[in-house]
């Protein structure tokens, strides 16, 4: 077999550079009886020819592809399902979408069988029939001893075909999807592949999107169906079993079982586009809580019919697979820099895949270990790679390759995966012999062409002022915004604001500023110092906050706050955000600060008076009741697109509600409500003194004001983190 | 002790009369072969012909918690040790490495005693001592054929080449084309006879990077190390099994070396070979090769005992993630008769989707986007912990999802399961373990495990008539002396009030 002849050859090559010393004790063990051999003295019979067990393919009346491989090591039937569709096929506003079929399919259960049914039949068997649906591809894997095979292939026909989509199961799969967009940001790893792979191929490419509240919100129950209405049909779809059965007779259960399945559904749409295009970029998201960086490196790269998919294989085993790469051996092994140091040329079917490389590195490390990958993707395109790495790149691939044959159900489902994507069947065979024949030159020639080490796109996660040296030594630096954006419907404006709207708007909002105390009163607003006590509620539970603000209207802020954790300030001087804590003073990080600007030019004073001067738009939306009472709602919106409803009592122009956007430390982003109460006059202006806020409709906090004072000419030291509180 | 070979097979040619379907115990047994050799290194070979391909489990009953204080994550950085060679794989001349490394050696003691001075140290000398340190690591390693012990497995065609270190053992396992088992013999002996632990305090960064990766930049993994020192007052499985940073900062190859010699002992040391694999010949090549080590040392047993738990204790930890719910219950190691009661709460409350937790919290409430539960953690070998962990669903709280947790806990207490329940519990203990032997690397590990950790490797299979003989009563029994409130531990991870 050609596999043992490469070995052959290997073990010669050997045994010339083989010291005289082992050639000795070789002599001795030959003689002796038996003595232990140093691996390099090893020879091996040749690997007994390889029983791959007989396949059958055929296809049923109504177009359903059937593999089927009989396997009686053991008394249980495997099932794989392939349904030609994906996620690179729905809507862009849609994103989620194909995964939510996948999950409801099963969920969710039959038309005739309820989910909770099919959950208590399989598992009281200990089978199971799963689905999910990918970027490229529906699949169902099914699990049954054998006994119990024609009533489990019946249900895996029966999710297949007739799904029932039940809106509570939707629901579950709504507060799934939502749960992991709220969690996308909990783990730096995660986090890593996810920006990668969406800076490699576009944010918004099919193949590197992802969910975001709106596009899930947007996902009905009428979508599911008409999703699966679309695609999943016999004549779309290839099945495989595997197992203790007979063919024949199985091939009578499956003619029984899928044969009534109607042939119908669309072809797929066209493959979206990948762009060609090379633009190496540096990124960086901070991340403050790790102490190592997770650093991923590469570009788009190719696809397994490319004819230099042989090569690049070889040169990715060289470069990164494993323990004899150059990515182990110098940068984890030699320089001990990274625990994860590796990096495959990822092809795909049909779509061009990724050139991946990953090094995780503590964080005094990160540019060391960066320029460390790079040069090894360079060197690959200046110099051919040593025989010896080769060799052993080779045989490494071509020896374990009857592991692709280990289990029957990895052949059947290579098979089927084959045909999904208009491969040849002996596309591993011709893999195999591909291999063979590479040489050095093949690897530089296919490096050349392929890898662009001077485009690469270089993404970083970590904690950058601990790293050995700024990013911005490698090149200009674009620092990527992973904040999570917060589900827009809430705020429910309209799509465009009507002439009517604007001067109903405008109305309201002269009602409002004479219900606050008139516009002089609000023009002669110079500053406000308010002593509340807030009740803050968290998923600790709720604790008392004594809160001391000083606000200079429009940013410039000190609060101090009294809570049972101790003393904290905070505060912004017109120039920069700071806390100080008994650990010291900090400045608040550029996103923090931002949203302590955005919080303070949210107060009703400043939107007033700046949609007053016209330089935030004004629309009324329309007449709610607030606490009993009618209130005309309007929405104030800034250059950014930042809108604020204001809920105007009819009656008396007083602000009862303001409803935003907002932030919560525990929650991430959530639409903020703060019902205002027991109003009192306090120099010539009209202020609550109670305030209740909720965040999600959950109430997270309720403020009880003290004392409120106007225009008592603050000391501008105030606002600067020296001055210590008043 | 081991020494009878079962079955008749040998006699009449290999392919011929293995069982097709080698499910049941004594079907099974007819496949397998087992020795032990003089130095007391324990042998299980289980034929299977149908692929020319053989895996290869080796378990060593060693792990974090034979660790002392100041020495934890040895076993662990051991385990990556074993991959840099022995006297004569991974260097070019040996002799003038061995000086070489004992100068690494020498510096390195000199630079700790330096630092071990604090604030006395002097800096000129430190800096001194790191040069001579740095250098002789340089001067070592010069000899040094990176990896040439992976190579030459992947080279030859190995797949899945690993190990892991657990709280109670270490694995090192791989699979081969069954035309070269002697390789596997070869270098496994060697490893485990001559082992050289060359670039240590390179080793050494490297797996501070894995504590980086694991626990410290994970705050999954920083939740659990806090929640195990609390749930644990004495027994090791109370501390870092990946080794606290200051240890592992202080760890030298003098103590690896020594803990090899005390642990890495044949007795401790049991093979499990699945696959293509003659067992005439697999047991001359084991004497031939493994009979080669000394018996060593026996090794002084762990005999601290955690005392009783008399109280609930709760921790939480702070960090930049979203809520995360851990509770543990002290209960009784995998030797106790009770055992295969906890498998099966496990399965009621925990298995798939008709388990109680996943209805409950995550279908029903909607609470959770996982909950479930487990039956042996950190370790099994010695008492250790049921462990209940749910992962809120979004805008949810630890508070809602532990008032949900323990309200299934309690029903466990106060009524009994049903039959439905505890049927289909038996039910999906057969069908798994059909399932688990479908591949040899699993079936090569799981024998392993029940072999050392039980003392039978029979017991994968009687374990599952142990499940069969569990009744409802036993359920509520185990849980009312177990699952109380004075026996319990409750970590939060909290997310962090990082803003405003």
């Amino acid at each position: 077999m050609a596999e043992e002849l490469i070995t052959w050859r290997g073990k010669k090559a050997r045994r010339m550079r083989m010291p005289l010393l082992l050639a000795g004790l070789l002599l001795v063990g030959a003689l002796g009886a038996a003595a232990q051999k140093h691996y390099k003295e090893l020879t091996y019979p040749p690997l007994r020819d390889l029983q791959v067990p007989p396949v059958e393919r055929f296809e049923l009346a109504n177009g359903l592809v059937v593999y089927l491989v009989e396997d009686h090591t053991l008394p249980e039937v495997e099932g794989y399902v392939r349904v030609r569709t994906g996620s690179r096929f729905e809507p862009a506003d849609q994103v989620g979408l194909a995964s939510i079929v996948g999950q409801v399919m099963r969920s969710g259960g039959t038309a005739t069988r309820p989910g909770e049914e099919i959950n208590r039949l399989l598992e009281n068997v200990g089978a199971s029939v799963e689905t999910s649906v990918g970027t490229t591809v529906a699949t169902a894997s099914m699990f049954t001893l054998k006994e119990n095979l024609p009533q489990v292939l019946e249900i895996l026909a029966d999710i297949l075909e007739n799904p029932a989509f039940p809106e509570d199961k939707l629901e579950l799969a709504r507060v799934q999807e939502r749960t992991a967009i709220a969690r996308r940001n909990d783990d730096v790893g995660q986090i890593a592949n996810r920006e990668f792979t969406k800076l490699v191929y576009g944010k918004e490419s099919p193949y590197a999107r992802q969910t975001e509240y709106d596009t899930i919100r947007n996902i009905t129950r009428e979508d599911l169906v008409a999703f699966h209405g679309r695609y999943f049909h016999p004549n779309q779809a290839i099945l495989g079993l595997w197992g203790d059965f007979d063919t024949a007779e199985m091939r009578a259960e499956v003619e029984r079982v899928f044969g009534s399945w109607p042939r119908g559904g669309e072809e797929v749409p066209p493959l979206p586009e990948v762009p060609q295009e090379w633009a190496g970029s540096i990124n960086f998201i901070p991340k403050d809580d790790v102490n190592q960086t997770n650093v991923r490196i590469g570009h788009v790269g190719g696809r397994f019919d490319d004819p230099d998919y042989f090569a690049l294989n070889v040169m990715s085993e060289i470069l990164g697979s494993g323990f004899s790469s150059r990515l182990f051996r110098h940068v984890r092994s030699d320089l001990g820099l990274a625990y994860a140091a590796f990096g495959t040329w990822n092809a795909a079917y049909d779509y061009p895949g990724v050139l991946y490389l990953r090094v995780d590195t503590k964080s005094e490390t990160t540019v060391q270990a960066i320029e460390a990958v790079v040069n090894e993707v360079r060197r690959m395109t200046q110099e051919p790679v040593s025989a010896e790495e080769l060799r052993m790149a080779k045989e490494g691939i071509l020896n374990s390759f009857v592991f692709n044959f280990d289990t029957t159900g990895e052949v059947v489902r290579r098979l089927m995966i084959y045909e999904y994507y208009g491969y040849p069947p002996d596309f591993l065979e011709r893999f195999k012999s591909n291999v063979e024949k590479v040489t050095a030159e093949d690897v530089l020639w296919a490096a050349r062409r392929w890898l662009r080490p001077e485009d690469l796109v270089i993404l970083a996660v970590g904690r950058e002022q601990d790293f050995d040296q700024p990013l911005s030594a490698l090149g200009n630096v674009n620092t990527v915004d992973i904040s999570i954006p917060p589900p827009s419907s809430q705020a429910a404006m309209p799509a465009e604001a009507t002439p009517e709207s604007r001067a109903r708007g405008r109305e309201v909002l002269e009602r409002a500023i004479e219900g606050m105390g008139g516009l002089e009163a609000l023009r002669s607003l110079r500053d406000v110092t308010v002593l509340s006590k807030v009740t803050q509620v968290t998923p600790q539970g709720e604790f008392e906050l004594i809160v001391k603000t000083h606000w200079q209207p429009p940013v410039k802020l000190r609060q101090d706050v009294v809570s049972p954790f101790g003393e904290v300030s905070l505060g912004y001087d017109g120039e920069r955000a700071w806390q100080k804590s008994p650990r010291g003073v900090q400045e608040l990080p550029p996103q923090q600060e931002e949203r302590l600007l955005a919080a303070m030019r949210r107060s009703p004073e400043v939107l007033l008076l700046e949609a007053y001067e016209g330089e935030r738009e004004v629309q009324y939306l329309e007449s709610e009741t607030v606490n009993g009472s009618e209130a005309d709602v309007i929405a104030i919106t800034d250059e950014s697109g930042d809108t604020v409803k204001l809920y105007v009592e009819q009656e008396t122009g007083r602000i009862l509600k303001r409803g935003f956007q907002g932030w919560s430390p525990f929650a991430g982003p959530v639409y903020e409500e703060n019902l205002y109460s027991d109003f009192r006059a306090v120099s010539g202006l009209t202020v609550p003194f109670k305030q209740v806020t909720f965040q999600d409709g959950k109430k997270a906090s309720e403020q009880t004001v003290q004392s409120y004072e106007v225009n008592v000419g603050l000391d501008p030291e105030l606002f600067s983190p020296e001055v210590a509180e008043p | 002790m081991r020494k009878k070979i079962l079955g008749a097979c040998l006699f009449l040619g290999l392919m011929a009369c293995v069982p097709a379907a080698a499910q049941n115990l004594a079907e099974f047994e007819k496949t397998v072969t087992e020795f032990t050799l003089d130095n007391g290194m324990g042998f299980i070979l289980v034929e299977r012909h149908q692929v020319p391909v053989v895996s290869f489990h080796m378990y060593a009953d060693v792990g974090a918690v034979n660790e002392d204080v100041g020495i934890t994550g040895l076993a662990h950085l051991f385990e990556h040790m074993a991959f840099k060679g022995t006297t004569d794989i991974g260097t070019t001349d040996y002799q003038k490495e061995k000086e070489a490394l004992e100068k690494v050696d020498q510096t390195y003691a000199a630079l700790q005693a330096e630092r071990w001075k604090g604030e006395e140290a002097d800096p000129a000398r430190l800096e001194e001592l790191e040069a001579a340190f740095r250098q002789a690591q340089e001067e070592a390693a010069q000899y040094v054929e990176s990896n040439e012990l992976a190579q030459a497995i992947e080279q030859n065609g190995g797949v899945g080449l690993n190990a892991t270190t657990g709280a109670d053992a270490t694995r090192y396992f791989f699979s081969l084309p069954s035309n070269k088992v002697e390789l596997w013999f070869s270098l496994e002996s060697a490893r485990f006879f001559a082992p050289v632990l060359r670039e240590f305090y390179r080793e050494r960064n490297v797996v501070m990077e894995e504590r980086r990766l694991r626990v410290e930049s994970q705050p999954i993994g920083k939740l659990i190390e806090e929640f195990l020192s609390v749930a644990y007052r004495a027994h090791p499985y109370g501390r870092s099994g990946i080794g606290w940073r200051s240890d592992l900062e202080n760890l030298t190859r003098q103590h690896a070396e020594e803990f090899f010699r005390l642990y890495y002992t044949p007795r401790n040391l049991t093979a499990v070979l699945v696959g293509d694999v003659d067992p005439e010949e697999a047991r001359r090549l084991a004497e031939l090769y493994f009979g080669r080590i000394p018996a060593g040392p026996v090794a002084e047993p762990l005999w601290t005992e955690e005392p009783p738990q008399e109280g609930e204790r709760r921790t939480s930890l702070y960090a930049q993630s979203q809520p995360i719910l851990v509770i543990g219950y002290h209960k009784p190691g995998i030797r106790d008769p009770d055992n295969a009661v906890f498998d099966a709460v496990q399965d009621i409350l925990a298995g798939g989707r008709t388990s109680r937790l996943y209805r409950s919290l995550v279908q029903e409430k909607k609470l959770a986007v996982v909950a479930g539960g487990f039956s042996g953690f950190p370790g099994q070998k010695y008492p250790n912990l049921f462990l209940f962990f749910s992962v809120a669903a979004a805008g949810k709280t630890n508070e809602e999802n532990e008032a949900a947790m323990l309200g299934e806990i309690e029903r466990l207490r106060t009524e009994l399961v049903t039959e439905e329940e505890l049927t289909r519990a038996k039910q999906r203990a057969r069908a798994q373990l059909i399932r688990q032997l479908g591949s040899n690397s699993g079936v090569a590990g799981q024998l392993a495990f029940y072999e050392v950790a039980t003392g039978d490797w029979r017991n994968l299979f009687r374990r599952l008539q142990a499940i069969e003989q569990v009744t409802r009563e036993d359920i509520q029994r185990v849980a009312r002396s177990y699952f109380t409130e004075g026996n319990r531990t409750v970590a939060y991870l909290v997310p962090k009030p990082a803003e405003e």
